[in-house]
């Protein structure tokens, strides 16, 4: 079974046990983040904290709902996506890989049927603060909306771009959007929109289905649509309806459309937050202003938020288990397309979206410096510090495999690779930089600047054809046996028995 | 609405007691908005003292008590700059007389002007609304400067205006 709704998709876990209801009264204000983190720690149920407070929409949170677990994050995700018999990461990548490379279309269906309509807020009915949004963090710089699609025109699709940027509330109609100038929306804002003093329509999207919120956090080549993407992830169209204040689509089996404008010339603080590293990161920044014409709703809706800063270390978070299940499929798939032998590249399990993992082949000299500065280039230059490689037959979700190809095969003398110093781009939540190495706060671009750095952990050796390795294997039993083992359990050994010359 | 707000070092005037506008949260509901307020270090310097909590460092986990006292709220986006630009560029070519019935404020400045305190209606209207704005709208009173001085620094756009 594929699931078309998030709210099919909490039903999935429900029906597994992988979800918990907990209809105890709950405060937004750190008690649902807390609950959430424990079971993020201890690979708990789903939380979903039925009551929170009498808002006038009645809503439900969901507390990482992503959040795979441990040994095997993407296994929710693989039910909701109908692959239910992928057992291993690997083949679960490479059935995502498959699905990605057949992108589907999205429909348009009546604005009737969406779901996503049952309630509709304009002009004075809207009030942000209706919706019980958690306080997350002690230390936040307020209520955050952090599991979210951001739907942003597109000229060159007409179903827009879809990206995530976190969203603190202000008020009954204002929010801030963490714009980060380097990512594509951020851009399409700060060079395109606000030099025209035009404000930019966008629509955030909360409770969409498993399928669009994996492509959300995938890096789509320009052109192309990450809702043709998200088709192709569930083989079946996404249904898209249209916005009731622009000309943007949303999907329409969402939990909660927020639809507004991010205005030009204006800016509200935006932080501080407990980012994805673990770390309370501020101060707060100048950002742009979201001001909200329209919000429509399921009956009930579910919020869907994510405890950033606990998917390190072992924990799994909806975000560390999305760059997992969804980004590392995604990069696979694009640095195959763009011609590179890499049999997988996921991102590090223990560091979130810093450091990246790739199994590849080493075709020529200076391959790997190549791939790396492809990625770094493209889309990894704000995110990932840096690359361990490994053998095409080495699995980059195994952690004891990654280390011991670092351990085995990486010399410190020349295969740790630093690219410049302090020229790449760097997104200012990192904790190593300090403020004033990171730039202005009161700009709403990112001035952090850093070295990136690959770790070459690919063999140098030739490889071993049978009779070498057979050799080896027979060196190995005589010094075992003049250890002082039994010859009797060996096969290749000589008619000395392995005695000493 | 609590009794305890939060506010960034950054944002907190020179001088302490100076009547500014500042960005606060509420402590217990979150809601972040701008007010009129005063300031000060002691509860006693104020007629209606809340504590207000001041974050400051890297990551804003260092803090210090102080008390605040809100006049006004404002609302979030502040003064809409480009409405007072058109009504100050409408003013340039319209009466400005300002109309209003009230037979009880006619009696009451009369009275002002007869005990000798105005020296005509006009002018005990002109300065009280002023008095007014300025303690209380003093956001607006200085939108509308900066919007003045532009007009009056700019004959090229007054003479293009006077083309329209």
């Amino acid at each position: 079974m594929v699931t078309d709704s998030f709210r099919e998709y909490l039903q999935l876990l429900e029906d597994a046990d992988d979800l918990v209801s907990i209809s105890e009264l709950v405060s937004w204000d750190l008690e649902a983040s807390a609950v959430t983190t424990l079971a993020n720690r201890n690979d708990g149920e789903v939380p979903i904290f039925e009551s929170v407070e009498e808002t006038a929409i009645d809503a439900a949170l969901v507390g990482d709902p992503y959040r795979g677990p441990q040994c095997r994050p993407w296994e929710f995700l693989a039910r909701s996506f109908g692959l239910p018999d992928v057992r291993s990461g690997t083949a679960y990548y490479e059935a995502v890989v498959d699905r990605l490379r057949s992108p589907r279309e999205p429909r348009v269906v009546d604005r009737d049927s969406a779901a996503c309509k049952e309630a509709v807020h304009v002009g004075t009915e809207v009030d942000l603060l209706s919706i019980p949004w958690p306080y997350i963090h002690q230390g936040d710089g307020g209520r955050y909306s952090n599991l979210h699609t951001v739907v942003a025109p597109d000229p060159e699709t007409q179903w827009g771009h879809w990206s995530n940027h976190r969203m603190m509330l202000h008020d009954d109609a204002l929010a801030s959007l963490l714009f980060l100038a380097g990512e594509q929306v951020p851009n399409r804002y700060y060079y395109e929109y606000e030099p025209r003093d035009e404000p930019m329509p966008v629509a955030v999207v909360i409770g969409a289905e498993p399928a669009v919120q994996c492509s959300t956090e995938m890096w789509i080549p320009t052109g192309r649509s990450e809702a043709a993407f998200a088709g192709g992830l569930k083989e079946d169209p996404v249904d898209l309806v249209p916005c009731e204040t622009s000309d943007l689509f949303v999907p329409a089996t969402a939990e909660l459309v927020i639809e507004g404008r991010v205005l030009p010339n204006e800016r509200l603080d935006e932080g501080p937050f407990g980012d994805y590293f673990g770390y309370m990161n501020g101060p707060r920044r100048s950002m742009p202003v979201l001001a909200v014409d329209a919000i429509t709703h399921r009956p009930e809706p579910r919020v869907p938020f994510c405890v950033e800063g606990t998917g390190v270390g072992y924990g799994q978070n909806s975000s560390s288990t999305l760059q997992t299940a969804a980004a590392g499929p995604d990069a696979t798939l694009g640095l195959q397309a763009a011609g590179f032998d890499v049999s997988l590249a996921v991102p590090w399990r223990f560091t979130s979206r810093t450091v990246w993992v790739i199994a590849t082949d080493r075709p020529y000299p200076g391959y790997l410096h190549e791939l790396a500065n492809f990625i770094f280039t493209t889309w990894g230059m704000l995110h990932i510090d840096f690359f361990v490689f490994v053998d095409a037959d080495v699995d980059p979700l195994n952690p004891r495999a990654v280390l011991t190809a670092i351990a085995l095969e990486s010399d410190p003398d020349a295969d740790f690779h630093q690219f410049g110093v302090e020229r790449m781009p760097k997104v200012p939540l990192n904790i190593y930089q300090t403020p004033d190495e990171k730039g202005s706060a009161d700009v709403g671009t990112s001035k952090a600047k850093t070295a990136k750095a690959y770790i070459d952990a690919t063999t140098d050796r030739p490889t071993a054809n049978g009779s070498e390795d057979e050799a080896l294997r027979a060196r190995a039993q005589e010094v075992l046996v003049d250890a002082g083992l039994s010859p009797e359990s060996f096969d290749l050994l000589g008619d000395e028995g392995g005695e000493s010359e | 609405m609590s009794n305890h707000y939060i506010t960034a070092a950054e944002h907190l005037p020179d001088e302490e007691t100076t009547e500014t506008t500042l960005q606060i949260t509420d402590a217990e509901t979150k809601r972040i908005f701008e007010a009129r307020v005063r300031i000060a270090r002691e509860p006693d310097d104020l007629t209606d003292p809340r504590p207000l909590r001041v974050v400051t460092g890297p990551h804003e986990n260092v803090s210090e008590e102080r008390y605040v006292e809100l006049i006004d709220e404002i609302d979030s986006l502040g003064i809409d700059d480009d409405l007072l630009r058109r009504l100050a560029s409408e003013q340039e070519t319209t009466s400005n007389i300002v109309n209003t019935r009230s037979d009880d404020l006619k009696v009451v400045l009369r009275y002002l002007v007869e005990s000798e305190q105005y020296d005509s209606t006009a002018e005990a209207l002109r300065k009280i609304a002023f008095q007014y704005l300025a303690e209380n709208r003093s956001d607006l009173l200085e939108a509308y400067e900066d919007v003045r001085t532009e007009f009056e620094a700019d004959p090229l756009r007054r003479a293009l205006a006077g083309d329209e």
